[in-house]
C-alpha cells in the first residue's frame, strides 16, 4: 500500500506539479475513492481476505469499513440506517483519533514544540 | 429427568432449501436452491422469513394438507426475536410456537412438538428452523460487505432452510426419544472459536442420553452434532474421552460436512439450519444409518452480552431417531 501511495504522490508532483504536501493529499483521496468502489462492487472484502492488514492500514480500512457499513444499513433507511451506522466501525477511530490529537495538541502547547 | 420417551410420533415428510454456497457444497438432495442470498426480497432478513414460508407452504402441499390439518407450527432462528419464523408464520393460519435455543433449534422444535403429539394434544406437527448466512453476519459480526477476516477456529453461518412434519401416523422414520441438555458454560469468551463453547454441552448431553437410556454410544450407527465445526468435533471427542472414560467414533459434525475444503469456509458451517439439512440430505438417504442420535449444540450468546465481557454459555438437545425397514 505504502509503495502504491508514494508512486501515486510522484506521479501527481510529476504531471501536475503539485507540491509534495498537496500531492500526499490528493493520492490519499485517490486511495479512498478507489477503496470505496472496490467495496461497493463487491472485490474489496475478497482482496483483503488476501492482502490482510497489508491493506487495510490505515486509510483503506477505514474508507471500506464506512462504506461497507452503509451499503449494509442502506435497506433500514437514511435516518436510522446509514445515518446512525456509517460510523459503527470507524466511529472508535474518529472518536479515539480527535481525544488523542487534543492531548498530543496540549502537550505539543506545553513543551512548545 | 431430562429425556422423555416417545412411542408414537413419527417423522412424515421433509423439505429443504439451501443457499448458493451450500449448493456448491459436499451436499445434495435439497429439494430447492437458491442462486443468490436475497430470494426475491429487498433484504437478508425478509429472504429468511421469505425461505421459511416457502418451506411450510412446500410441507403443506407435498402433503395435500390443508392449514388446518396442522395442529402447531413450531420453530426458531437465529436472528433477533426470532423475526424470521415469526414473520414467516404470520401467511399461514397455524398456531405458532417460537422457540429459541440458537443453533439447537431444531431438535427443541422437535422435542416440543414430540411432546404434544405423545399427549394427544396433536394430530400434525410442523417444525421449522432457517438461518442465513449474511444475517447472521449482520446481527452477529461486521456489516457483510465488511468480510472481516477470521481465524481457522470460526464457523460461517449456513443458508437454508428446513421444515420436517411430525406426526402420529405410523411412517418409516420414528422419533423414539429426546434429551434436553443443561447450560453449561466453561468460561470462554471467544466468539470465534463456538466448537471449544459448545462441545462440553454436547459431550454432557450424550453422556446424559447415553445414562438415561441406558444404551452404548456404539448403539447408534450415527451421532450427528450439530456445528461444532473441524475444530469441536476434535475437541468433544477429547473432551468426551477425558471425562466421561470412553471413545465416541461414529460421531459425524453437520457443520463440517457442508462445505467442500476449497470453498474456504473455515472450521464449517453453524446454524440451526445445519443440523437438520445434514440430517435430511445426508444421514436420512443412506440405507447404512438405521439408529439415529442428532445433538443439536447451541451457543447462547448475544454480543452486547460479548461485550460486556461475559462468557459464553452453551446448550446442547439430543433427539433419538429410528429409520424404521
Amino acid at each position: 500500500m505504502g509503495i502504491i501511495s508514494e508512486g501515486l504522490i510522484n506521479l501527481y508532483m510529476m504531471i501536475f506539479g503539485y507540491s509534495r504536501a498537496d500531492s500526499m493529499g490528493v493520492a490519499c483521496l485517490t486511495i479512498i475513492l478507489v477503496t470505496c468502489m472496490l467495496t461497493a462492487f463487491g472485490v474489496f472484502d475478497n482482496l483483503v481476505e488476501k492482502g490482510k492488514c497489508g491493506l487495510i492500514i490505515p486509510t483503506t480500512g477505514f474508507a471500506h469499513s464506512m462504506a461497507s457499513a452503509t451499503m449494509d444499513y442502506k435497506k433500514d433507511g437514511f435516518i436510522k440506517g446509514i445515518g446512525s451506522n456509517a460510523f459503527k466501525l470507524a466511529g472508535s477511530a474518529i472518536l479515539y483519533g480527535v481525544v488523542a490529537a487534543f492531548f498530543f495538541c496540549i502537550l505539543g502547547v506545553l513543551l512548545n514544540v | 429427568m431430562s429425556s422423555v420417551r416417545f412411542n408414537k410420533v413419527y417423522l412424515d415428510s421433509h423439505f429443504v432449501i439451501g443457499g448458493p454456497k451450500e449448493k456448491n457444497g459436499k451436499l445434495d438432495n435439497f429439494d430447492l436452491t437458491m442462486d443468490d442470498y436475497y430470494f426475491h426480497a429487498k433484504t437478508f432478513e425478509k429472504s429468511e422469513a421469505n425461505m421459511q414460508a416457502l418451506v411450510i407452504e412446500n410441507l403443506l402441499i407435498n402433503k395435500k394438507y390443508k392449514e388446518s390439518d396442522i395442529d402447531f407450527l413450531i420453530g426458531g432462528d437465529l436472528l433477533n426475536q426470532i423475526c424470521a419464523t415469526s414473520y414467516s408464520a404470520r401467511n399461514f393460519k397455524i398456531p405458532f410456537i417460537g422457540v429459541y435455543a440458537a443453533c439447537a433449534t431444531f431438535p427443541l422444535s422437535i422435542f416440543h412438538g414430540a411432546s404434544l403429539i405423545e399427549s394427544d394434544n396433536a394430530q400434525n406437527v410442523i417444525c421449522i428452523t432457517s438461518s442465513h448466512g449474511l444475517s447472521a453476519e449482520r446481527q452477529y459480526r461486521y456489516p457483510v460487505e465488511y468480510g472481516n477476516t477470521k481465524p481457522n477456529t470460526a464457523t460461517c453461518t449456513a443458508t437454508g432452510a428446513v421444515g420436517v412434519i411430525l406426526t402420529k401416523q405410523k411412517t418409516k422414520m420414528q422419533i423414539k426419544a429426546a434429551t434436553i441438555g443443561k447450560t453449561i458454560d466453561m468460561g470462554i469468551k471467544d466468539v470465534n472459536h463456538m466448537g471449544a463453547v459448545m462441545a462440553p454441552a454436547c459431550a454432557d448431553t450424550i453422556y446424559t442420553h447415553l445414562q438415561n437410556m441406558k444404551k452404548r454410544a456404539t448403539d447408534y450407527d450415527v451421532i450427528l452434532t450439530g456445528d461444532l465445526g473441524k475444530v469441536g468435533v476434535n475437541i468433544l471427542k477429547e473432551y468426551y474421552e477425558k471425562v466421561y472414560g470412553s471413545k465416541l467414533l461414529n460421531v459425524i459434525d453437520a457443520g463440517s460436512s457442508i462445505y467442500l475444503e476449497s470453498q474456504n469456509m473455515y472450521a464449517g458451517g453453524s446454524g440451526p439450519v445445519c443440523l437438520p439439512m445434514v440430517l435430511v440430505c445426508k444421514i436420512l438417504q443412506n440405507p447404512r444409518y438405521h439408529k439415529i442420535l442428532i445433538v443439536g449444540t447451541g451457543s447462547l450468546h448475544t454480543p452486547v452480552l460479548i461485550n460486556q465481557n461475559e462468557t459464553i454459555p452453551s446448550v446442547a438437545h439430543a433427539v433419538e431417531i429410528e429409520v424404521l425397514s
